[in-house]
């Protein structure tokens, strides 16, 4: 049963394997939200015609970094729950090195401005928020 | 040498421990071990794992914002080494983490002072939607009398 064995054990599942692997890794959400700039977007929304590409290249869905084959599976993709859910994740600002240093407790207030630090204004709203549900169980 | 932070539990990485991963675009991370490194390959945001200091952070489980953070720095510039200088640094260093763990203290004990009334709120409220689970129906009509009792009695005093 050695054949088999292999196959069976927790390296062999391959669905979680594939989701480590750095072969097919996709854009970072920092690098994404960099691709969404004003003086960035225009280059990604018109692509050369590449015939390596799905639909030559020339339907792309930045947000997603993904090619689509034309422009109505294009649409379909853009109607749907993954592409939401997407943008629903871009809207927070990117976590950085910095923040993780930040959260270690390296540096804080003054390094950091209330716009680098999306932590600090996480912190702040939460904050906020619990101090008015104790007002409202008080 | 030079103690790094992890990119993901922001740990501490120790120079010949844990692994950096350098992406396309020459940014760095260093990550403290597997577990971390591992989801970061699968895109997990940190901030949304409850084992990460930056989610305690973030949901205010520890103190954020505080003075003493601000000795604890990344400084590019070497400093030459002067014996008195030393000397005090790390008497300022004792100093400063004595303060850093008072000060953690007494923010651990405020976040705790209010947790029996909101962790009692909770129970009743609990208790109330499932009351179907532990009562019979005698008991069931007795509390609703009383609860009746109490709404109607808050009522008087309102008015």
């Amino acid at each position: 049963m050695g054949r088999l064995r292999r196959s069976r054990v927790h390296k062999g599942i391959k669905d979680i394997s594939k989701k480590y692997r750095l072969k097919r890794k996709t854009k970072d959400l920092d690098q994404i939200q960099a691709d969404l700039l004003p003086e960035n977007k225009p280059k990604l929304e018109s692509f050369e015609i590449d015939p390596e590409l799905p639909g030559l290249g020339q339907f792309y869905c930045i947000e997603c970094t993904k090619h689509f084959t034309d422009a109505t599976s294009k649409l379909k993709h853009i109607a749907s729950k993954v592409h939401k859910r997407r943008l629903r994740q871009l809207k927070d600002t990117a976590y950085t090195q910095k923040e993780a240093e930040y959260a270690a407790g390296v540096g804080s207030g003054s390094s950091f401005s209330a716009e680098s630090s999306s932590l600090l204004a996480i912190t702040r709203k939460n904050k906020q928020a619990s101090d008015s549900s104790k007002m409202i169980i008080e | 040498m030079r103690l790094e932070k992890c990119y993901f539990c922001s740990s501490t990485v120790y120079p010949g421990h844990g692994t950096m991963f350098v992406r396309n675009d020459s940014k760095t991370f260093r990550f403290c071990r597997s577990k971390c490194s591992k989801n970061y390959k699968m895109k997990r945001n940190p901030r949304k794992l409850k084992w990460t200091k930056a989610f305690r952070k973030a949901a205010g489980k520890e103190m954020a914002i505080d003075s003493t953070f601000e000795f604890e720095k990344r400084r590019n510039v070497p400093v030459r080494y002067n014996r008195d200088l030393m000397k005090t640094t790390l008497l300022a260093m004792k100093r400063v983490t004595e303060i850093k763990a008072r000060r953690e203290r007494a923010f651990y004990n405020q976040r705790m002072a209010t947790k029996k009334d909101i962790e009692h709120s909770q129970n009743l409220v609990e208790i109330e939607k499932n009351i179907h689970v532990i009562a019979t129906p005698a008991t069931r009509s007795k509390l609703e009398s009383e609860r009746l009792s109490i709404i109607s009695k808050s009522m008087d005093v309102d008015h």
